[in-house]
């Protein structure tokens, strides 16, 4: 019996996609207590930090769902058979909301974010060098506290960017959940990944 | 913690030692390419960096850099070195290069001796998917917008980007079918051919098969087993000037998991460095240990 193995994001996605690949038909359930892996038959489901479900997918875990922002940033060398209905967000670029500034006139600006490939390659684009301060989260505090001029941070309503004071003045990307699949799993088992990626269709669809 | 180096390369160095065993049989050169090249829009990955206002690249793709050196006679090669990619990430690879080939016979050549080298390495559990972009080309034309959609459906094996296309339904059936094909049999003789010559049960033709680099013309293929979560390689066929040439570059770590081997060569203890001198001037493997 081909075993199958799925990572889960930890967090805001938790609980959607765990209900998206019940859906699919993956019947398995949260790990329990502080443990990090499930198990049910054939299936095995292990519970990642959000950033390292790609990473995980990439080396040898079979599918997985993780966001856009995340798969974009990390490069990671893996298939993207279907993008999801949850999850949905933007990467956007956020200031203190009493500057009023262009992208373009942020040459030489410090931009504090968790994504510094995206951010990097989406001011590169429009010839504007800014400097990356890397952080692993909580950025909305960076420019409020003077080590960063503005941030590019996931936007769902606004509401912390208005908590600490900030403004959103451009969208980097849309974001959104997506199914990934190893790209040796995909030839390895070859019909079990295409049947879960058909259903997945089929219940992203709702048919 | 730093990795123990001198652990990884005594698992490289078997692998390795095996494999110049294997590329000699084939009759295969080594060739030893530089560092260090100038920058040249024809070269992949490796590493930019300005020296005295001039660019340059550090470990560039193999196949890329040992066609700048191609001249116009038949030539095989093989490397055992490390390519850096866009990064200071490196990864070690073997690979050979046959320039100046003839369809289908360096592609038989090609896809034998990656066999025999995974075989003689005592690697049994292995595949090799084999598809070409020719096919695909047919069925896309001369358009190349649909071109690059088509890849990027192909290289996120997503068919809902195909699907979205401002083209007929015919079309995106005939792309449907292309896009599951996996087996042995197909309308594409070039392949057909090439696999049936091989007859070898790990071999698929699979047009899903996608490549990472630019340069490929037709035939490409990938090489993995279902033990490891990431390839063990990859080639394909590609042009010089509008002559035929193939290679292939495979991963050395992914060898040394795979590679089971623990066959210890028979060494010769000797107690003095006169005699252990003489005794390796012989071709005779010694180990020599103080009295």
């Amino acid at each position: 019996m081909n075993k199958l193995r799925v990572a889960l994001p930890k967090g805001r996605l938790f609980n959607d996609a765990l209900s998206f690949i019940k859906m699919m038909g993956i019947q398995i359930s949260e790990p329990e207590g502080r443990k990090l892996l499930s198990k049910n038959g054939m299936y095995e489901m292990l519970v990642a930090r959000v950033f390292d479900v790609p990473v995980y997918v990439e080396y040898g875990i079979d599918l997985g769902i993780t966001g856009s922002d995340v798969v974009e940033e990390r490069e990671s060398d893996v298939f993207i058979p279907l993008s999801l209905p949850f999850g949905k967000c933007r990467l956007s670029i956020a200031v203190p909301e009493n500057i009023n500034v262009s992208l373009k006139e942020m040459d030489g600006w410090r931009i504090a974010t968790k994504y510094p490939h995206i951010t990097k390659k989406f001011f590169d684009k429009i010839n504007v060098d800014i400097e990356i301060v890397e952080l692993k989260g909580a950025t909305e505090i960076a420019p409020g506290i003077g080590i960063a001029d503005a941030i590019a941070e996931i936007v769902e309503k606004g509401t912390t960017l208005k908590e600490n004071h900030l403004k959103e003045i451009a969208k980097i990307s849309d974001v959104s959940a997506l199914l990934i699949v190893n790209r040796i799993s995909q030839k390895t088992k070859f019909d079990l990944i295409n049947h879960l990626i058909n259903k997945a269709k089929e219940v992203r669809n709702g048919s | 913690m730093k990795k123990d180096i001198f652990s990884l390369s005594e698992k490289f160095e078997k692998v390795s030692k095996e494999a110049r065993e294997i590329f000699n049989l084939w009759n295969y050169r080594e060739v030893f390419l530089p560092s260090i090249e100038a920058f040249n829009p024809h070269l992949r990955k490796g590493l930019k960096f300005a020296y005295n206002n001039k660019f340059y690249l550090i470990k560039p793709d193999l196949t890329s850099q040992v066609s700048l050196y191609a001249k116009k006679k038949n030539l095989r090669v093989f490397y055992i070195s490390e390519v850096l990619k866009d990064s200071v990430k490196g990864e070690w690879q073997l690979g050979a290069e046959l320039l100046n080939g003839k369809d289908i016979s360096m592609h038989i050549e090609m896809l034998m001796i990656i066999i025999s080298l995974l075989e003689l390495m005592n690697i049994k559990e292995f595949y090799i998917d084999v598809g070409s972009l020719q096919v695909w080309k047919n069925e896309i034309g001369e358009n190349k917008e649909l071109e690059e959609k088509v890849f990027e459906s192909l290289r996120k094996r997503n068919f809902e980007i195909i699907e979205t296309l401002p083209i007929s339904k015919n079309k995106k059936e005939n792309l449907w079918h292309l896009f599951n094909f996996r087996g042995r049999d197909t309308n594409y003789e070039k392949l057909k051919n090439i696999v049936d010559v091989l007859n070898d049960k790990r071999i698929f033709i699979d047009f899903g098969t996608v490549r990472p680099l630019p340069y490929y013309n037709d035939i490409i293929f990938e090489i993995y087993s279902s033990k490891i979560g990431y390839y063990i390689g990859g080639g394909g066929d590609y042009l010089i000037n509008g002559r035929k040439c193939i290679g292939f570059g495979l991963n050395l770590k992914a060898l040394s998991l795979l590679s089971k081997s623990t066959k210890k060569e028979k060494r010769t203890v000797v107690h003095n460095y006169r005699e252990a001198f003489s005794l390796v001037k012989n071709h005779t493997p010694i180990e020599v240990k103080d009295e």
